[in-house]
């Protein structure tokens, strides 16, 4: 039987009384998995985070699970098992790297000697005198995921945890959790608004829009999802040839480009070639990937 | 449990590595240091250190006193700031989604916070208590002479410190409470500095309200209990208003919305309302002022501690200066018991070295005195069941600006303006008079308030009279009986009231009406007596002639005069108690009246040696009366010592001071000091003198021609202006 480390059991949540910010939202999260919560700005990705965390109060007795048992029950101790980071990095940016460790220790009961662990695996050991104010933005998502880190947890809740870094920065956190999942066993609930990010590193995904959830499953199962294929053709102009696209399904996006429809990957070369012996003057092709595009889709719709 | 306190521990120790080089604490030593040290620095730079001693100095008890109230400044501005910038550490990172999403409760997190910031304001009194104490040892080490120079650390200032932290409680929740609420830092920046100014402004207004933050702060400061305890309610109320302010604060912060904290459900909304109304109860019920209870026996009793060998003392009749009871003082102690009615009212208590108080009692009251005379001051401490009458201000005392006008003819036209302003300074005299209260929480009690108030109407009545006086001469028609505050206040009082006529406002009320009427050429003292003395017999016609017949006699320049007006109007008295003491007085009076032979005194030089009244016969001779440890005389003295180098080079008249200290030593080491433009004695028999020339108060002026005859045996104060021109003119008829 799969454990699942966190789950909200339809789980509803308003600030007041004209908006229904979550919907019978049910996630399950597998134990063991980097799980991927993704959705557009504004779907309820931070709000669902804090109230799994408890950080808003409405303590939704029956709906949340950490660990099998309800929220409210294992507040605030339930942090010894948990390392998370809400939203933007919080440090205490008049302390040292170092010192912003040591606080972390002396609330998690950690001894020292973890610190320079901690300091070694974020690649921060240089740096750990220096006033966090000093650090890059990438140093500073670094740090807050060692402080997260340092009691060794079994989930890691992370809030957005690539927002601003740049792509050497993106890089490094992926490898981090992909490495902290494989070696140690972590599992890891994370969100993004970014699908190429959860695609590179999620092993599952939970897909919300408006407070409702569209998707849940692994990765393969989403890939599952979505047969259809679009590709984008950039020809030399697109006037020339509307005579010769009966049959096709087929929609002008510009001047130059045509995007076809096809029922899945195998039917491109065929496309091409049909295309090139129609003396279409092709000269770029390019695929949308089925689950971006299901994704804008998704997350299009009112 | 345990998981309590390691919690709670756990959330202090993350504190002190949060707040590394935010320098909260640093300020706050920085700052206490601050004040003894610039101060000793001035001290060293204007030489002081070196004074001259003349009585038992503790040097730490007086730096302390001197340095205190700018510390309570200081101290009230590091509690504000520091209980400001604690939260605005989680703010200003975003820290508290951190601190919250670690293993800690929400109680520890608060908790925390708020003792450190209690433990900040323990370091700050620290810190300025043992600065203090540096200071004032060095400043006692460069002493060159340390006869008197002490160095102690006192239970007072002990004391006073810790009140002083309990006090700082209550504005150190209220900042921290505010600042953990609202993100915004410049809140309760503007909230501590609104309460300083604030406090001001109420201050100068007179409508300082009890429990104000920096009220209860400068009670601990100032106002040390009357009744002996450690702590006043001023202290408790800090305590008991604080935990409210924490459930609520707390209660907000750990849930985040109003609503949840304390409205959600049935069970939050029946804690929150017990707490706050059972806490709000504590407070309202420590606030409410409290009233002594009278005893079932009439009792003065005490101690006097004193170099001078007291071995009586007496209850006195503040208007006549009658003794009314004499009592012994043995061992230092004292106790008289009143079995007669005594009326309320205020007397005077007297010991046989000169030293006086005012005493308000009345039947059935306990007073008790604690009398330490210790150098040149005297110090009384008064409790009992007239606590509050006893150590509140006095309405003998008040002076208004009203009062000023009239007297200045300010707005001497304009009758509605002057009634207008009577009303208003009434009532504003009225509602401080309700709101006076003492250290302890103690207020007048109804019987001798509704006395206060009578007094307060009777004095604005005696300035409307006066300003009438001044109309009729302007305008004859004018009817006083036509304005606002006359038909207002006029028939409050009642003008058939023996105990009221103890007030010299009330005398003039009730005896101007009775001479409305005489139309003849006799001067006022005159007609008062003559109406005085057709009214018919009775306690208010006895005492309202006495104090008639006593006050002519003070006023009355010749002995003959006295004897006539004496032997006159006894006839409408009817006590042999107030004819005996008129005749002693009538006899005192030819006695020391002008022309009378002033009796021979005998006293000390600052040399040891006896000097007579006879020395110095061929010239006048102006006395002072005064003593080492007489408040007045320290005030009046410099008018005398001033008018003697005027007359320094007049041949003819010499300026004497003569003390009544029993204690030599005290004298001399202050009479040293004095201007050599007067002669320094001090009586050989302090008992003889005193009877000799009926010494009933001090300072007392004597004026005695070139013959040794009275002048005057009781001139004006040497700080008036009649005192110059008695002096004048009797050099001047020459």
């Amino acid at each position: 039987m799969n454990e699942y480390l966190i789950q909200t059991k339809d789980l509803n949540f308003q600030f007041n009384n004209k908006r229904k910010i979550l919907e019978n939202l049910s996630l399950n999260i597998p134990k063991g998995s980097i799980y991927g919560f993704l959705g557009p700005n504004g779907a309820g990705k931070s709000t669902t985070m804090r109230l799994i965390t408890g950080l808003l109060n409405e303590q939704q007795n029956e709906s949340i699970y950490l660990f099998g048992e309800t929220l409210s029950k294992q507040l605030p101790q339930i942090f010894k098992r948990i390392g998370s980071i809400i939203e933007t990095p919080t440090l205490y940016l008049h302390l040292s790297g170092y010192d912003n460790l040591k606080l972390i220790a002396t609330i998690q009961e950690v001894p020292n000697s973890k610190i320079q662990e901690i300091l070694e695996l974020v690649e921060l050991s240089k740096f750990q005198k220096q006033k966090a104010k000093q650090y890059s933005l990438g140093m500073k998502q670094r740090l807050a995921i060692g402080m997260a880190l340092l009691n060794d947890p079994e989930l890691l809740i992370l809030d957005e945890p690539v927002n601003g870094l740049d792509p050497q920065g993106i890089i490094e956190v992926r490898q981090l959790l992909k490495k902290l999942n494989k070696e140690k066993g972590i599992t890891i609930f994370i969100s993004s608004h970014l699908l190429s990010e959860i695609e590179k590193t999620c092993t599952h995904v939970g897909i919300i829009n408006q407070g409702k959830l569209l998707f849940e499953g692994s990765l393969g199962d989403l890939g599952n999802k979505n047969k259809n294929i679009t590709v984008d053709i950039i020809l030399d102009e697109v006037e020339k040839y509307h005579s010769k696209l009966n049959g096709f399904e087929v929609t002008q996006i510009d001047s130059k480009t045509l995007q076809f429809v096809l029922d899945n990957e195998k039917e491109i070369p065929e496309l091409i070639q049909n295309l090139v012996q129609n003396d279409f003057q092709i000269y770029g092709v390019n695929k949308r990937g089925g689950l971006e595009d299901w994704f804008i889709n998704l997350t299009d719709k009112k | 449990m345990t998981q309590y306190i390691s919690n709670f521990t756990k959330a202090f120790r993350a504190e002190s590595i949060k707040m590394k080089s935010t320098r909260i604490v640093l300020t706050a030593i920085v700052l206490s240091v601050l004040i003894p040290l610039m101060a000793f620095v001035f001290s060293l730079i204007n030489g002081e250190y070196n004074s001259d001693l003349t009585e038992k100095t503790n040097f730490f008890q007086v730096s302390f006193n001197s340095y205190i109230s700018v510390f309570e400044f200081i101290a009230i501005l590091v509690a504000i700031i520091s209980a400001s910038r604690i939260s605005q550490i989680e703010f200003k990172n975003n820290t508290w989604q951190l601190i919250e999403t670690q293993p800690l409760s929400k109680f520890s997190i608060y908790f925390a916070k708020y003792s450190k910031l209690l433990i900040i304001n323990a370091i700050t009194i620290s810190v300025f208590f043992a600065t203090t104490y540096v200071v004032s040892f060095i400043l006692y080490l460069l002493q060159e002479n340390k006869e008197f120079a002490t160095i102690n650390i006192g239970f007072e200032e002990i004391q006073t410190a810790i009140r002083f932290w309990v006090s700082l409680l209550f504005l150190t929740t209220l900042i921290y409470v505010i600042s953990v609420r609202f993100s915004n830092f410049i809140l309760s920046i503007i909230v501590g500095i609104g309460l300083i100014i604030s406090t001001s402004i109420l201050q100068a207004l007179n409508i300082l309200p009890k429990w104000y933050p920096l009220k209860i702060t400068s009670n601990a400061i100032s106002n040390p209990s009357d009744l002996g305890y450690f702590f006043t309610y001023s202290e408790g109320f800090s305590v008991v208003i604080s935990l409210l302010l924490l459930f609520i604060g707390y209660k907000w912060y750990a849930n985040k919305t109003f609503k949840n904290a304390f409205v959600k459900n049935g069970k939050t909304i029946s804690t929150s309302l017990a707490t706050i109304l059972i806490l709000s109860g504590i407070c309202f019920w420590i606030l409410k002022p409290n009233q002594m209870m009278q005893s079932n026996e009439t009792l003065i009793s005490g101690t006097i501690t004193s170099p001078d060998n007291i071995k009586e003392g007496y209850l006195v009749d503040a208007l006549t200066n009658a003794t009314l009871y004499t009592f012994p003082v043995s061992e230092n102690q004292f106790k008289l018991q009143i079995t007669e009615d005594l009326k309320l009212g205020k007397y005077h208590l007297k010991f046989d070295n000169a030293i006086t108080t005012p005493i308000i009692i009345g039947k059935n009251d306990i007073v008790n005195i604690e009398v330490e005379h210790k150098g040149n001051d005297v110090n009384f401490k008064k409790t009992g069941t007239r606590l509050a009458e006893n150590n509140l201000a006095d309405l003998a005392e008040l002076s208004t600006t009203i009062a000023y006008f009239i007297s200045n003819d300010i707005y001497a036209d304009n009758p509605t303006k002057i009634s207008e302003e009577l009303i208003d300074e009434y009532e504003s005299q009225l509602k401080k008079l309700g709101n006076a209260y003492t250290n302890d929480n103690y207020i007048i009690r109804d019987d001798y308030r509704a006395i206060q108030q009578k007094q307060l109407i009777a004095y604005f009545i005696n300035l409307w009279n006066q300003y009438e006086k001044k109309q009729l001469v302007k305008d004859e028609n004018f009817k006083k009986q036509d304005y606002e505050f006359y038909k207002l206040l006029n028939d409050k009082l009642n003008r058939k009231d023996t105990e009221m006529l103890f007030d010299n406002n009330y005398r003039q009320i009730v005896v101007q009406e009775l001479i409305a009427n005489d139309t003849s050429d006799l001067d006022e003292n005159t007609k008062s007596l003559n109406a005085i003395l057709k009214l018919p017999n009775d306690s208010f016609k006895e005492k309202l002639l006495t104090t008639g017949i006593v006050s002519a006699i003070d006023q009355s320049k010749s002995a003959s005069e006295i004897v006539d007006v004496f032997d006159t109007y006894k006839v409408g008295l009817t006590d042999a108690k107030n004819i005996n003491y008129l005749n002693a007085k009538v006899q005192d009076a030819i006695r020391l009246g002008k022309n009378a032979k002033a009796p021979n005194f005998e006293a000390f030089d600052l040399n040891g040696n006896i000097v007579r009244l006879q020395d110095f016969k061929g010239k006048f001779v102006v006395i002072d009366v005064w003593a080492t440890w007489c408040g007045p005389c320290k005030y009046v003295s410099p008018s005398f010592e001033k008018a003697a180098n005027q007359y320094a080079k007049n041949e003819n008249i010499v300026f004497i001071a003569i003390s009544v200290d029993k204690n030599k030593i005290a004298w001399i080491s202050q009479a040293k000091n004095k201007p050599k433009t007067v002669k320094q004695l001090i009586a050989t028999n302090i008992d003889t003198f005193g009877k000799e020339y009926s010494i009933e108060s001090i300072p007392r002026f004597i004026l005695i021609d070139k013959e040794g005859n009275f002048v005057n045996s009781k001139m004006p104060m040497a700080n008036e202006s009649a005192f110059d021109i008695v002096l004048e003119n009797t050099l001047k008829s020459e």
